[in-house]
C-alpha cells in the first residue's frame, strides 16, 4: 500500500468514470469532461500541484488519438497517460486499463509505468540506415528477378528496410508458391494455407504462411527463413548498439557525425536550412557530488525524455558527452507549424525545452530541488553559421560557452541574441 | 537583441482547416503576425497553453509579457471548436480570440458595450449582515443548530 501512495501529485480524469474508482484513490483527483479541459488543467497547475497521471476515457479519443497524446505531452510530458477502455490500440499511451479496473489496480499500473525505463516506441520502426545514409538502392537487384542469397546479403547491407519483402520474393521465386506472407499470430492464417513457426533459439520471428507447399516443405523453408530473419535482427541490434547511448536512450556522438553529414548534403540539394543545438546541464558535477551518481543518471534520463517530448518527429537527440547533448533539427516541414519559418520554430522549441527543464521535477534530488536544474545551449544554422559538420558544431559550441558566460540557463541563438 | 520583424507585440496561434493552411500563411505574412499555424483544435489549445507558460515566465523576469491571440480562419465548422472556446474561457481567459472578416482581424467577442471597470467602478451598498445570517449563508445552517 505504501508503494502505491508514493506518487507525487494529482490524477486527472477526463470523461465519464465510475464514482467508486475515483473515490478509492487516496491522492488528489480531479475530473473534467474533455481533453481541452485536461490541457487547461495542465497549463494552470502550479508547480506544487504536479500532475502524476492523466486517465482518459477511450470514448474521448477520436480516430487520430496520436494527435491527442501529442497535444497533452507538449504541455506537460511528465504525467503517465492512461487510457481506460476495451480496445487497447493506443500505442502512444503509457498504459491501457480495462474500463472496470479498480482504484488499486489503476494506481499500481501508474506506479509501475513510472518506474519503467524510457519508452522509445519509434525505435522499432526507425530506419537507422536511412538516417545515416547507408541505404543505397543502386546496389540492390530489382524486385523478383533471379534473386539469390547474395541479394539478401546486399539488402542487409544497403537497404535493410526492404529485407523482409525481398526474402518473401525470393521464397516465392524459389518455391513457386502462389502465396506466402509473414504474420504475427495463427488467427491470421488462411484456412487453405500451410504455416510454420519462425523461431531461432528463443527468438520468435512470427509465422510463415504459404499456399502451395506441404506441411513438411513449409517447416523446412521456415527454418531457412528463420536464420535470415535472425541475421537481420542481430545486424540491426548491433547497429543500434553502435549508435545509441545506453543510459539515456539517445543517439551517440558517432550517430551525430554520420547523420549531420547526411543531413547537410540533403539540405544542400533541397536548398533549406538545417539547425543543430548543443547544450549541457549547468553545474552537472555538483549534482553527482551532492546527490550521488544515481541522481546524475536520473537527470540525464529525464532531460532526454523531456527533449524527446519537445522536438518534432524527424529531429534527433544525441548525447555527445557526460552531460553534453546535441539536437539535430532535421524535420524539413514542421507538421504543426506550417506557417512559421524554420529557424523561428526551432528557437521556439529550444526556448520551450529550456523552460521545461527549469520547471522539471527530479525525484532523486528531493522535493525542494525542483527548479534548480538548468541548461545552457547554443544554436547554429546551416548555411549561415557553417557549411560542414565541424564548423557547424564548433559554432554551436561557441554559442554554448557564450551562454555560460552570460550567467547560464540561456540558449544563445546568434551573436546579437546574447 | 535581434530585431523582431513583426509589428504586433503578440504571439498568435492561427487555427484553420488543413486545406486552408496555405492561405493562412499568406494572411499571417500580410498581417506580420508571429504565429504558429494549427489545423487541429486540440493542438491549438496546447500551443496556447504553452504560450501562457511563456507569458508567466516573461512576467516573472519582469519583461513585458506578450499578448496571446487565437485567430480563427474558416474554423467555424471544425470539430471540437466549441470545446476549445469553452476551455479557453475557463482556463485561459486572457487569450484574445479573433476571426478574419473582410480581410481584417475582428475580435470574436465585441466588448464595446461592457462597463469599463477601470473607470467609475459601481459601488454596491450592502445591508449589514449579522453573525447568524452570515453563518447561514456560508454553511447553509444557522448558528446553534449545527452539531
Amino acid at each position: 500500500m505504501n508503494e502505491v501512495r508514493d506518487t507525487r501529485g494529482r490524477i486527472l480524469f477526463a470523461g465519464d468514470f465510475d464514482g467508486e474508482l475515483i473515490a478509492g484513490i487516496e491522492q488528489p483527483t480531479h475530473v473534467v469532461q474533455t481533453l481541452f479541459d485536461i490541457i487547461g488543467e495542465l497549463a494552470t497547475s502550479s508547480a506544487k500541484e504536479n500532475v502524476d497521471a492523466i486517465v482518459l476515457n477511450e470514448q474521448l479519443l477520436a480516430k487520430d488519438s496520436d494527435t491527442a497524446f501529442d497535444a497533452l505531452r507538449r504541455v506537460d510530458p511528465f504525467p503517465i497517460i492512461v487510457v481506460s477502455g476495451e480496445t487497447h490500440k493506443h500505442k502512444l499511451a503509457d498504459i491501457s486499463v480495462p474500463q472496470d479496473t479498480t482504484s488499486q489496480r489503476l494506481l499500481s499500473a501508474i506506479v509501475n509505468a513510472r518506474s519503467q525505463p524510457i519508452a522509445q516506441p519509434e525505435l522499432e520502426e526507425f530506419d537507422i540506415d536511412e538516417a545515416l545514409g547507408f541505404t543505397d538502392q543502386t546496389k540492390t537487384t530489382p524486385e523478383g528477378k533471379n534473386l539469390g542469397d547474395v541479394d539478401l546479403v546486399r539488402m542487409l547491407l544497403h537497404n535493410p528496410s526492404k529485407f523482409r519483402s525481398t526474402l518473401l520474393d525470393l521464397l516465392k521465386e524459389q518455391t513457386g508458391w502462389k502465396y506466402c506472407e509473414f504474420v504475427d499470430d495463427e488467427t491470421r492464417v488462411p484456412h487453405n494455407a500451410q504455416f510454420a513457426q519462425l523461431r531461432y533459439g528463443h527468438q520468435e520471428h512470427g509465422i510463415l504462411v504459404a499456399i502451395g507447399p506441404t506441411k513438411e516443405q513449409a517447416v523446412r523453408w521456415g527454418r531457412w527463413t528463420s536464420c535470415w530473419l535472425e541475421l537481420h535482427l542481430r545486424h540491426r541490434q548491433m547497429k543500434l548498439l553502435a549508435y545509441r547511448d545506453e543510459l539515456s536512450g539517445a543517439w551517440n556522438r558517432r550517430f551525430l557525425s554520420a547523420c549531420l553529414r547526411r543531413e547537410i548534403n540533403q539540405a544542400i540539394s533541397a536548398r533549406r536550412p538545417l539547425t543543430v543545438m548543443i547544450f549541457d546541464i549547468d553545474d552537472f558535477k555538483q549534482y553527482n557530488d551532492r546527490f550521488g551518481h544515481d541522481a546524475g543518471d536520473e537527470i540525464i534520463r529525464e532531460v532526454v525524455r523531456l527533449l524527446q517530448a519537445t522536438i518534432r518527429k524527424g529531429d534527433h537527440v544525441c548525447r555527445i558527452g557526460g552531460d553534453e547533448f546535441a539536437v539535430l533539427f532535421c524535420d524539413p516541414e514542421p507538421p504543426r507549424e506550417a506557417g512559421s519559418n524554420h529557424p523561428t520554430t526551432i528557437e521556439f522549441l529550444a526556448t520551450r525545452f529550456r523552460e521545461q527543464v527549469s520547471r522539471a521535477h527530479f525525484s532523486k534530488l528531493g522535493k525542494d530541488a525542483q527548479g534548480t536544474v538548468s541548461i545552457s545551449g547554443g544554436l547554429a544554422t546551416f548555411p549561415w553559421d557553417g557549411t560542414e559538420v565541424d564548423s557547424l558544431l564548433r559554432k554551436a559550441d561557441e554559442r554554448l560557452f557564450e551562454s555560460k558566460r552570460h550567467g547560464k540557463n540561456t540558449i544563445t541563438i546568434s551573436k546579437e541574441d546574447s | 537583441m535581434r530585431e523582431k520583424k513583426n509589428n504586433i507585440d503578440t504571439r498568435s496561434v492561427v487555427l484553420t482547416p488543413k486545406e486552408g493552411v496555405e492561405a493562412a500563411c499568406k494572411i499571417v505574412q500580410r498581417l506580420d503576425l508571429q504565429a504558429d499555424i494549427e489545423h487541429c483544435p486540440i493542438l491549438a489549445m496546447s500551443e496556447l497553453a504553452l504560450l501562457r507558460q511563456l507569458r508567466r515566465n516573461d512576467a516573472a523576469w519582469n519583461s513585458t509579457p506578450q499578448r496571446t491571440l487565437l485567430v480563427l480562419i474558416n474554423a467555424d465548422k471544425m470539430e471540437g471548436l466549441p470545446y476549445l472556446l469553452k476551455a479557453l474561457y475557463q482556463y485561459l481567459p486572457d487569450v484574445e480570440i479573433s476571426t478574419m472578416k473582410d480581410g481584417q482581424l475582428q475580435s470574436m467577442y465585441d466588448n464595446s458595450d461592457a462597463v469599463d471597470t477601470l473607470e467609475d467602478p459601481p459601488i454596491i451598498h450592502a445591508e449589514s449582515v449579522d453573525a447568524d445570517e452570515l453563518s447561514m449563508l456560508l454553511d447553509g445552517t444557522e448558528l446553534g443548530t449545527a452539531e
